[in-house]
């Protein structure tokens, strides 16, 4: 499997992805049977074209930020599939497919050259799980960020118990991806945090979301008091994407040592 | 409290501005860890005697805890937008502590303030019946006690040497980044180097020397270290790009001596322990 065969992988996912969510729409009152088994068929077809590439390369796909974005897509389905299955949120399938398609086409329309050989600092055990986990929570909070838009739109509080749960999860994985980071920096460059910039946008985005959390063990004494704990994910997401690939664009990345993730 | 906390932040400013950034090397051993055991000391009094008190209670409340956290996270935002460099300028970015955020007065202060909150909030909490902590709350909580406070005194005690190791020749010396020499407790030699490449597209994998460490024959390569003592770490970090690829000359080997290393590996340990505490506790109170 190689890149060339990522175009008929995706269209038949994102369609399978969007007749699932037109099935989400039809039926309101509770997780549809069809939207679920829709999603979940373009979910394999999809894991089995980066399953496929990964064998192709003969490394794990996670080198580049081509390569991150085709995982970040391939959870954001996962994660709005499970968020849809456990609330029924009739919208969450349509929001996540169309993020997950948003990087799908990105990386169609710039096409990323990917070699077969890792270089020596991404040589590591903890390659995959830093990165995969990181992905992961990504997604989760992409979903959790959809949420707080819906929240603030419709200025109510509701959405707050599944962002919530998104939150707590997603935090869990995102520490897990920092600090698994940690002790690969200390193997690698010697140092377990150094403020290396796309270390100082993790901790960023790591401190808003752990604000949130402690933000959400506060009283809520006003009636606008939904607002402060969306404006976090809000706040959060922006920020996580900074940390992603925003970072790349920065005067100070020239100085990254994460750079070669390009 | 929280009122106060703004006062706190434009002093740490206007300090800054005035005086420019922290030196670290001022709390070197045995400085750094007489403040901590003063730090725990002093929150240890504080709690007891007047932990009932309003100021005391808004020291360890969740809504301090927001406003600091997100503080901090302000302030990498500000330093992860500008380049960071060790020169010293006279120009504004540079009075302001942005170029080197990390050793800068307000971000130094507003972690002080978050280690302060996590001492006060984890000795308040110890003080309730054993069956009341929460091994969650108290692993993810110390943990990033230890982890923030090894990291933060520790700073003070760490080096980052390089080193050049030749063949045929021993060396004791290493450099910091500002050219200082200082002299290794040990001897290093290039024995050996070899190269590691890729057969699809000849590209690097792998490089690995094998160094003579005071006549013992240790192998180093990328992601692979080798402990030296216990606070020295010695990395490979570069060769002889222009040599075959056997035949380097020298390698350069960077060593890291952190006498600090052991409790923030702990402390990372403890709040991964604490954090998947969290995970798995929702996990179960869910089924």
């Amino acid at each position: 499997m190689t890149w060339t065969h990522f175009l008929p992988f995706s269209i038949a996912a994102v369609l399978l992805w969007a007749a699932g969510a037109a099935a989400a729409l039809l039926h309101r009152e509770k997780a549809s049977r069809a939207s679920l088994w829709l999603t979940g068929i373009g979910i394999i077809i999809y894991s089995v074209f980066v399953a496929g590439l990964w064998v192709g390369l003969e490394r794990p796909p996670l080198r580049t930020l081509g390569e991150t974005r085709l995982w970040y897509s391939l959870f954001m389905v996962v994660s709005g599939w499970l968020v849809y299955r456990r609330w029924a949120y009739c919208w969450m399938p349509l929001f996540s497919g169309v993020v997950a398609t948003v990087f799908i086409v990105i990386n169609l329309l710039r096409p990323e050259i990917h070699d077969q050989s890792l270089m020596p600092a991404l040589q590591s055990a903890w390659f995959v799980p830093h990165v995969t986990v990181y992905m992961f929570s990504y997604s989760l909070f992409g979903c959790a960020f959809l949420l707080a838009v819906a929240g603030l739109w419709q200025g109510k509080a509701a959405y707050l118990p599944s962002t919530d749960a998104l939150v707590r999860i997603g935090l869990a994985f995102l520490t897990f991806g920092m600090l698994s980071g940690c002790f690969w920096a200390k193997q690698a460059w010697g140092h377990y945090w150094s403020w290396d910039p796309k270390e100082t946008w993790a901790a960023a985005t790591w401190a808003v979301y752990l604000a949130y959390l402690h933000c959400r063990l506060r009283p809520a004494s006003e009636p606008a008091a939904h607002r402060l704990p969306y404006a976090c994910l809000v706040i959060g997401f922006l920020l996580l994407q900074m940390c992603w690939y925003g970072v790349n664009y920065l005067p100070a990345a020239a100085e990254s040592m994460h750079s070669y993730m390009e | 409290m929280k009122a106060r906390t703004p006062t706190y932040v434009i002093a740490l400013v206007i300090l800054q501005l005035v005086f420019g950034n922290l030196e670290p090397r001022l709390f070197a051993f045995p400085i750094n860890f007489a403040l901590l055991v003063s730090l725990i000391a002093v929150c240890a009094v504080v709690e007891r005697e007047y932990g009932k008190q309003q100021w005391v209670k808004a020291l360890r409340s969740t809504d301090l805890s927001v406003i600091s956290l997100c503080l901090i996270a302000v302030w990498c935002v500000a330093g992860g937008c500008v380049p960071q460099t060790d020169a010293v300028s006279s120009g504004w970015l540079y009075r302001t502590g942005l170029t080197q955020f990390a050793t800068s007065l307000p971000f130094v202060g507003l972690l002080a303030l978050l280690l302060v909150q996590l001492t006060m909030i984890i000795i308040h909490r110890l003080r309730r019946p054993a069956r009341q902590w929460g091994f969650t709350f108290i692993a993810a909580h110390a943990g990033l006690w230890l982890a923030l406070a090894a990291g933060l005194m520790g700073s003070a005690d760490m080096k980052d040497l390089r080193c050049i190791a030749m063949r045929g020749q021993e060396t004791r010396t290493a450099y910091d980044k500002k050219g200082r020499i200082n002299a290794l407790p040990y001897a290093v030699e290039l024995k050996d180097f070899r190269v590691e490449r890729s057969e699809a597209d000849h590209s690097v994998v792998q490089y690995e020397a094998a160094i003579a460490l005071d006549g013992e024959r240790i192998s180093i390569s990328v992601n692979n270290p080798h402990a030296a003592t216990w606070q020295d770490k010695l990395y490979l970090v570069s060769y002889d790009h222009n040599a075959p690829d056997d035949g380097t000359t020298y390698c350069v080997l960077q060593i890291v001596r952190q006498p600090w290393q052991a409790p923030m590996c702990l402390g990372i340990t403890l709040l991964l322990c604490g954090v998947g505490g969290m995970l798995l506790s929702k996990i179960q109170a869910k089924q």
